[in-house]
């Protein structure tokens, strides 16, 4: 484990957020073509912190009532990508969705994780020339009370959060994504980003 | 060349063949309108259906247990994004319905599914669909959510109950060492100490506790000898507030048995003190009271005898001048003070033994105690000319603290007495009966002094209850039944009409 | 002629202008990092042709477009975004936008805009 805490500069910040971006593009156009309907995209925000900062970062969310999804990603980018939806945003998508059952409904959140979250990571990695695979069994819906026992998460020592939103407005529908990479891949992430970097100048 | 790349090809694709047609997962392919294009044969001997019945055929069809809109937008999805979407079976348990045989206990008749859709070919829309079964996993799972139920219920009740004692109970932990560990949220609120104030600090150390020297070693007795102690101990919080503590000292020890510690349980007694101080006061008080009446009563019991004493000495004064005393006089006169004497002599005994506190059950005849405790009353009978009546066998015996008796009795008749001042009554009488029935005796002191109102006669026993005049203390009836109850193992109660109350002893015969 | 790069990403900047100056020169070429400044430099510099980003900070695209407009009717927005979804380039050619086009532009996409304004 590298316990040297890897720093991103401005450059490098920058461009991570427009890949990110790109990729967040195509996934929301997925996205918002399942549902047919319009996201308004929002900048996401990039941050490198520690497993407490972001279980601290986590609790925000336990104050309402939210579904919580995450499913793993593996290539030279590698980590895990978590969904954040609350209880109304979940409830308005089963509306839109015609669902009204329960299992139906987890079923349906778990599926627009993995869209967003395939989606999102496969034009993140295209874009930084590398492939990703991802594996079923790591789609779940955990109890937030049980985030900071998660042996997953417990893998990293510092993650690189990106944070965006997912906001279908007229639909009332919002969520957060949250892409968590292991530390190995951000020493391959900064590499890759300075790659990019370097052949635009 | 080619043919060697075509008998290659189509190795590769036997190869294929054999694994999904021996592989342990169910494994079709369909299109997005859901028909049946392969079925391997893990399906075909779970859903008793052969492949070549199933092609081109609908899969809803053949399961309606099928939601067609989730698969169609699940294989679609899959389509547009080239990356498998899927169904877990922890939300939607199963997609082909496959009855479990297993012998066994499970907690699921169908087996549960995982199943990966994963895009084919776009042109012509085709899936795979990768079923795996995941029933002992889910099983497992389940037991674990029912058991973890079980487990949470049971940990808030805990939770609970330690709030509960938490804010209830008055609890010290002392470590071995004697090193304060905790303290209940209810003790920190009474005693005014933070945590930080008291957690870490010796227990002895805390010089609040104010433990005497004999105290603290009998503490350190226990301690040592890890047994159960209990005491009473006085201390002064921090607002300078005196507080009275009955403590029980409990040993601690962990799940291993181990010996940890001590639990301090505490309780506030300092009501009960206060109130006990108190009622030691009253008592004292109205002994004062009763003392009081008794010398005046001696005083009144003296000055006869004292006055034919002083009138005896007068007459041999007066022989001895006149020259007329002689020796059978002086016997005489002897004689008459000797007995005058005596008489005192008996009247103190019986005046001392109505306060001695040291006494012994004795057997007596009760018309033996109507009759010493109508010496205590002599005074007011002549004066308010009160007639006593006396049914009472003469052979009736009653083994008892003897005095505390005769102070019962002697309160309920300067009770009746009282009760005449305030009216007047032609014949006045005081009644009392004595029988036997049972192994208990029967008194009934009966008076027709007008009898007591019905909203008062349940408060008559009460301390400070008086209807009467205000140099009273109210206490006769409330120290009468105190004697009653908690020495001679009786019961006391008062019945009354317009003219008479009737107050009922009911004491055993052998105490 | 004159062109306008606007998007607060440095990367996307630099990748936009890499294709651009393989047809036109680099002192043609500014630059602005929301649409308040986009909209400052077209009131002073009227630039014949806009490339602009809808998702920026201060003032998004969708604002800046009818302003920039308004400043200077002739300009020639090119919406370059990653927000692909069809209500998206729908809304940005509604309020005026010539094309919507996918970010990142390679050499050929460039061509193929430049030739298509022409």
């Amino acid at each position: 484990m590298n316990l040297e805490k890897i720093t991103f500069n401005d450059d490098e910040k920058d461009v991570l957020q427009e890949l990110i971006n790109i990729a967040y593009g195509n996934a929301t156009a997925i996205v918002a073509d399942i549902l047919d309907a319009f996201a308004s995209l929002s900048v996401p925000i990039i941050e490198v912190m520690t497993i407490n900062e972001l279980l601290f970062k986590f609790n925000n969310f336990k104050h309402s009532s939210y579904f919580f999804s995450t499913q793993a990603f593996i290539g030279d980018f590698s980590g895990e990508c978590a969904f954040f939806i609350n209880e109304e945003s979940a409830n308005n998508l089963a509306k839109h969705l015609d669902i009204d059952n329960v299992a139906d409904l987890d079923d349906a959140i778990l599926e627009l994780t993995n869209i967003l979250t395939s989606s999102l990571t496969m034009r993140l990695a295209q874009e930084m020339h590398t492939e990703v695979t991802y594996s079923l069994p790591n789609i779940s819906k955990i109890p937030l009370s049980e985030l900071s026992n998660s042996k997953t998460l417990q893998y990293y020592s510092q993650v690189i959060v990106i944070d965006t939103k997912l906001n279908f407005k007229e639909q009332h529908i919002d969520g957060q994504i949250f892409i968590l990479t292991k530390d190995g891949s951000m020493q391959w992430l900064k590499k890759q980003l300075n790659i990019i970097l370097k052949s635009l100048i | 060349m080619a043919q060697e790349t075509a008998k290659h090809n189509f190795e590769i694709s036997d190869i294929t063949q054999k694994i999904i047609a021996n592989i342990d997962s169910g494994v079709l392919v369909l299109d997005d309108e859901l028909n049946i294009h392969s079925f391997n044969k893990w399906l075909e001997l779970h859903t008793s259906l052969k492949e070549e019945k199933v092609l081109n055929k609908k899969i809803n069809d053949l399961f309606n247990n099928i939601n067609v809109k989730i698969l169609t937008r699940k294989i679609k999805t899959a389509l547009k994004i080239q990356t498998p979407t899927y169904y877990t079976s922890n939300t939607s348990k199963y997609l082909i319905p496959i009855q479990n045989n297993q012998i066994g206990t499970s907690k699921y008749s169908f087996m549960q599914q995982d199943v990966s859709i994963i895009p084919l070919c776009d042109v012509k829309k085709l899936v795979a669909l990768i079923i795996t079964n995941k029933t002992n996993m889910a099983n497992t799972h389940a037991l674990l959510k029912e058991n973890i139920v079980v487990v949470e219920k049971l940990h808030n009740e805990v939770i609970k109950e330690r709030e509960i004692i938490d804010r209830r109970v008055l609890l010290v932990k002392i470590n071995k060492e004697l090193i304060i560990t905790d303290a209940s949220k209810a003790y920190l609120k009474l005693s005014n100490y933070t945590k930080d104030q008291l957690l870490g600090k010796s227990f002895f150390s805390f010089k609040k506790y104010n433990f005497s020297k004999k105290l603290k070693e009998e503490i350190i007795h226990h301690i040592k000898t890890q047994s159960l102690f209990k005491f009473e101990y006085k201390t002064i919080i921090k607002n300078a507030e005196e507080l009275w503590f009955k403590v029980t000292l409990v040993p601690e020890y962990d799940i291993n048995d181990k010996h940890i510690g001590f639990l301090l349980f505490k309780n506030n007694i300092t009501a009960s003190k206060e109130l006990q101080t108190h009622q030691e006061q009253v008592i004292l008080n109205s002994r004062f009271t009763a003392m009081e009446e008794m010398i005046n009563m001696i005083a009144h019991q003296w000055r006869q005898p004292l006055s034919q004493m002083s009138s005896i000495f007068i007459n041999i004064k007066l022989k001895k001048d006149l020259g007329t005393l002689d020796a059978q006089y002086l016997d005489n006169a002897h004689n008459d003070i000797y007995n005058t004497i005596q008489y005192l002599s008996t009247l103190i005994d019986d005046f001392r033994g109505y306060f001695n506190e040291d006494e012994y059950i004795t057997e007596v005849a009760f018309h033996n105690i109507f009759e010493k405790s109508k010496i205590f009353i002599q005074s007011n009978q002549k004066i308010d000319k009160i007639t006593y009546i006396q049914n009472i066998d003469k052979d009736l015996k009653i083994s008892t603290y003897k005095n505390k008796l005769i102070h019962v009795i002697v309160n309920i008749f300067k009770n009746s007495i009282d009760a005449f001042k305030d009216k007047k009554i032609k014949n006045k009488k005081i009644t009392i009966n004595a029988t036997k029935e049972n192994n208990y005796i029967l008194i009934h002191i009966i008076d027709n002094a007008g009898g007591i109102k019905k909203d008062i006669i349940k408060k008559v026993f009460e301390p400070y209850f008086s209807t009467k005049s205000k140099n009273r203390t109210g206490l006769g009836l409330y120290m009468s039944k105190k004697i009653v109850q908690e020495n001679l193992n009786g019961t006391i109660s008062v019945t009354s009409n317009n003219e008479n109350t009737d107050l009922l002893i009911k004491l055993p015969l052998q105490l | 002629m004159r062109y306008l790069v606007t998007d607060d990403s440095k990367l996307a900047r630099m990748t936009l202008i890499k294709s651009l100056t393989k047809f036109v020169d680099n002192s043609q070429i500014m630059q602005a990092t929301n649409g308040n400044e986009a909209i400052d430099i077209v009131d002073k510099y009227k630039p014949d042709i806009v490339f602009l980003d809808l998702t920026m900070p201060e003032m998004d695209g969708y604002e800046a477009i009818p302003k920039i407009l308004k400043s200077n009717p002739k300009t020639k927005i090119v919406v370059v975004s990653a927000d692909i979804q069809t209500k998206a380039k729908e809304m940005a050619i509604s309020l005026g936008a010539k094309l919507h086009v996918q970010k990142p532009i390679n050499s050929q996409t460039m061509q193929e805009i430049l030739e298509l304004l022409e």
